[in-house]
């Protein structure tokens, strides 16, 4: 791969880098502080868990659901009331998770199968469950106090005997079998493709990028062993985001919501029911928004009306930073993680050098521009629009 | 209104329509950030420097709408259906 063609391919990761070290040196090296490592992870649960849910709907031909801000304040506001009303956590969770469902079937069955445009039916869904949401509530701040939840979302892992002194060397030992796994994987799946005859790329590039990804596992989950852990909520995003990788690539089913956003007549004369991938992204991000719903309620401790707002620009943000394409049928569920990150490493650097609040809006207007101007040169080298 | 009678590829120009909604959305947004910026109180930064880039927020947003207006259009253009197909796509609704 020649020098052109790696910038292309990495484009986005080779940003992250670039902004990473840039916010090291702007903070005094206080961004690379394990608490902040780890709270990195954990201020942006919210958007790594939709993000993949955003990433469905958008492969479906570039549809975004408007409503996720709305329903993580109504399943936060539903959790928060249920809560303080003193029903136990694990009934709570399942109900909120189920009425997730509910309102991901209503949206999904208005925008699969009666035909209603995504923007539309998300926008008035938008003003409809953040008003249920606020009105819950009562327009009032409810605390989140439950022990059981808060260790269910927002706890750190500590084992007995293990992690009893300063440092939890839990959390490197599992960043240790991450990177023997991945080590391992290469070699395996290198010997299972040689022995098939399968054309490989250069074994160097590949072990490379596996070296510097068990690495970074090493160096990320040392500076968690040097904090409090592994955070619970690290838990719940890698089953998100392991879900989701798999679905999309491994599964066929995955493969009918890139179909869709290709050619979605296609894909409908070749047996696939569309209304059913259109109903399934939808659903699937109306889960994925109330168990993000719960995960703000437990790490912030509290709901209001204003809880979720603006959260769908996060998720939409971080898609086509990502790579996602404004026509659907391309995207990866790694690629839209490390547009998240980057949003992620650039809101935490800036809270942290504690910049004004209106510069923290230039920086982030700044980092849109960057993709709408992406847009437009794309658009010109390709003849169209110009 | 008049209603636009000629005859297009609906996929493409569903796309065209999508497209056009996201990125409408992006203006709509960076147009919501300008506004911020150029209003907020709750601010070190010079009022008169907040209205500017705000205000250069607003008028970029503004551009990127020219172009997403333009685009739609191209893209609609492209989604036209050529005479033959034309023909058989008006057969077809007859039918």
């Amino acid at each position: 791969m020649n020098t052109k063609a790696f910038i292309k391919k990495y484009t986005m990761v080779i940003a992250l880098v670039v902004v990473f070290i840039l916010f090291s040196v702007l903070t005094g090296g206080r961004l690379l502080l394990p608490q902040n490592m780890s709270n990195l992870l954990l201020q942006n649960a919210y958007v790594l868990v939709m993000a993949c849910g955003m990433l469905m709907c958008i492969l479906t031909g570039g549809n975004i659901d408007l409503s996720v801000g709305s329903v993580v304040c109504m399943v936060g506001a539903i959790a928060a009331q249920m809560l303080a009303n003193g029903m136990p956590s694990v009934v709570v969770i399942i109900l909120c998770l189920i009425i997730s469902i509910v309102i991901g079937v209503w949206q999904g069955f208005w925008i699969g199968h009666i035909h209603i445009p995504p923007f539309i039916c998300t926008l008035s869904g938008m003003f409809l469950f953040r008003g249920l949401g606020r009105a819950i509530l009562g327009s009032k701040t409810i605390a989140v106090n439950n022990k059981t939840f808060l260790n269910i979302f927002a706890s750190y892992i500590n084992v007995p005997g293990i992690d009893g002194g300063e440092k939890k060397w839990s959390a490197f030992i599992v960043g240790i079998a991450v990177a023997a796994f991945l080590i391992f994987n290469t070699i395996r799946s290198r010997a299972a493709k040689a022995k098939k005859g399968y054309k490989q790329g250069s074994a160097i590039s590949e072990f490379a990028k596996t070296i510097i990804i068990s690495v970074l596992v090493l160096l990320y989950t040392w500076k968690l062993a040097n904090y409090k852990g592994i955070p619970v909520m690290a838990i719940w995003i890698l089953v998100v985001v392991l879900t989701y990788a798999f679905i999309t690539s491994k599964t066929a089913f995955g493969r009918y919501f890139y179909a869709v956003g290709g050619n979605e007549k296609a894909t409908k004369l070749s047996g696939i029911d569309t209304n059913k991938v259109y109903f399934a992204a939808y659903t699937s991000m109306a889960l994925l928004a109330g168990l993000s719903g719960l995960l703000w309620a437990a790490r912030i401790g509290s709901v209001n009306g204003d809880t979720g707002n603006a959260f769908e620009m996060d998720a939409i943000g971080s898609c086509f930073i990502g790579g996602a394409s404004a026509y659907g049928g391309s995207g990866t569920v790694s690629g839209i993680m490390v547009g998240a990150i980057l949003l992620g490493v650039i809101n935490q650097g800036m809270s942290i050098i504690g910049l004004d609040n209106n510069w923290q809006y230039v920086v982030k207007g700044a980092v849109l521009l960057i993709a709408v101007i992406f847009d437009v040169v794309s658009n010109k080298k390709t003849g169209k629009a110009g | 209104m008049s209603m636009d009678k000629r005859n297009y590829d609906t996929e493409k120009r569903s796309r065209a329509d999508k497209a056009a909604v996201i990125r409408a959305v992006v203006a709509g947004y960076l147009v919501y950030l300008g506004f911020t910026i150029a209003t907020n109180k709750n601010t070190d930064m010079s009022p008169a420097l907040s209205r500017v880039l705000g205000g250069a927020f607003i008028v970029i947003a503004l551009g990127f709408g020219f172009y997403i207006w333009k685009r739609w259009r191209s893209d609609v253009e492209g989604a036209l259906l050529p005479e033959e197909d034309k023909a058989e796509a008006e057969k077809a609704s007859e039918e």
